[in-house]
């Protein structure tokens, strides 16, 4: 994808972020879309164009953000990583798979995040009940939305054509 | 007709003289004919005049049906313009009673961008900035508790970092005991006063039920004194077991938030002067402390 139109899906996915995700919220838990976008990329597209989506999604959250900047850019650059390390385990690329690593995704950008909010001073307790009040809602929200944000950014990869040929990672 | 045609040969048979059976007869004959035209005739009617209504009674219905659902919807609104007049006026009732602070009324950019993309971290959007007197750090309050700082001012707008995010410190006391504590937020948006003396003068600094206030002090989290923040329904020992943690319910409802007040300057904070430093005791009674003063 080129720069120009990555730019015009980052903007789409921010803006949407903002203003639709949160009024999709279900007990304080609303979906992360440029997170879910860039695995479904990664998936699609292969990890080089994945990393650049969750890097520049997080860029843009950043600058819409109270807190500090790199504070979604570097969770989302770390779950892309990893989810570009789980696509290379397999050859299959569906929905499930997606689906499996939205899950990863959004674990791995959590952790991330909660270790950055330590570091900038804030006050993070590790407990078991964070992962059920924290983690567990926002997984379950990105796999609703993934029913979402999946098809048309396959309809799109399609369009654009088959995915570059990468080395693995 | 039938009437009209039997009382016209009853007329015509009592003028003919000697037809008197005659007539009789005729009248005897007609006479269940008009009954039975009669009741016919009423049936008829009846029928007419109660379709004829059932269809007025339908538009009538329909009509009463519009008019139920316009006054659900109308009271509706009314429900939300009394809410808000309620709101508005519990804002400008905490606003009169604050004399010591300087005010400016924000409503909040609708609940949808109410927190961070991510939902670990706790922020506003509020429809004031720079071009309305608002400057980074002001703290930002309604009238039933404090609701966070502002961190980024720009020129028509202002994000608001909660005092449930994990990143924000809030100076406070606890009212009973007078013992203070910094207030922190968390990923979960729980608040928890941490850093409360065990048990001074042998009584505990805090217990379940405490109301919790901003304190004014603490330079890194200033703010205004006497700000409610909530109250105590945990209490805990800390993890170095040096202090205790007390676990606060917040005043105020972080998602449905609807108007704001951005304190954009304050009195300064007078302290007891047993408070004060020797050196720093004016030989009166003190009006201020060293080092409060404005916000924002």
């Amino acid at each position: 994808m080129g720069p120009y139109a990555t730019g015009a899906l980052l903007i789409v996915l921010a803006v949407a972020q903002l203003t639709l995700a949160p009024r999709a919220a279900l007990d304080g838990a609303f979906p992360s879309l440029p997170l879910l976008a860039a695995v479904c990329w990664t998936v699609l597209r292969g990890p080089r164009e994945g990393l650049v989506l969750a890097i520049g999604g997080g860029l843009a959250l950043d600058l819409a953000s109270s807190a500090p900047i790199g504070m979604y850019s570097l969770p989302f650059g770390a779950a892309a990583v990893v989810v570009s390390g789980g696509r290379a385990l397999t050859n299959a690329r569906g929905m499930l798979l997606t689906a499996g690593l939205v899950v990863v995704a959004t674990a791995a950008a959590m952790a991330v995040q909660l270790g950055l909010i330590a570091a900038a001073g804030g006050h993070v307790v590790f407990e078991a009940r964070a992962v059920w009040e924290l983690f567990v809602p926002a997984a379950a929200m990105n796999l609703i939305w993934l029913a979402v944000v999946y098809p048309p950014l396959r309809r799109l990869a399609k369009r654009i054509g088959g995915p570059r040929l990468e080395w693995g990672l | 007709m039938a009437l009209t045609l039997f009382g016209i040969s009853t007329a015509f048979v009592q003028r003919v003289e000697g037809i008197a059976p005659v007539a009789g007869a005729l009248a005897r004959v007609l006479a269940p004919v008009d009954a039975v035209l009669r009741g016919a005739t009423g049936l008829v009617g009846g029928a007419v005049v109660r379709w004829q209504d059932a269809g007025e009674l339908a538009e009538t219905v329909e009509r009463l049906e519009q008019h139920v659902a316009e006054l659900e919807v109308n009271n509706a609104k009314l429900g939300d313009v009394t809410r808000e007049n309620e709101a508005l006026r519990a804002l400008a009732g905490f606003r009169r009673e604050r004399i010591d602070l300087d005010l400016i009324g924000a409503s909040i950019q609708g609940m949808a961008i109410a927190r961070e993309p991510g939902g670990l971290l706790h922020a506003l959007w509020l429809d004031v900035g720079i071009a309305d007197g608002v400057a980074e750090g002001d703290p930002v309050t309604t009238n039933r508790g404090l609701v966070g700082r502002v961190v980024r001012a720009h020129g028509q707008s202002s994000q608001v970092r909660l005092i449930s995010d994990p990143l924000a410190r809030v100076g406070v006391r606890i009212e009973r005991t007078q013992s203070t504590g910094i207030l922190v937020g968390s990923p979960s948006g729980e608040l928890t006063v941490r850093y409360l003396p065990r048990d001074p003068d042998g009584a505990p600094s805090v217990a379940v039920g405490d109301l919790v206030f901003t304190s004014g002090l603490a330079d890194a989290t200033h703010y205004p004194q006497m700000l409610p923040i909530g109250q105590v329904i945990e209490v805990r020992q800390s993890d170095e077991r040096t202090s205790l943690e007390a676990v606060v319910w917040p005043h105020v409802d972080f998602n449905a938030l609807a108007q704001v007040l951005v304190v954009t300057d304050w009195d300064p904070i007078a302290l007891p002067v047993e408070a004060l430093p020797a050196d720093a005791q004016p030989p009166s009674a003190p009006d201020a402390a060293p080092g409060a003063g404005t916000g924002g």
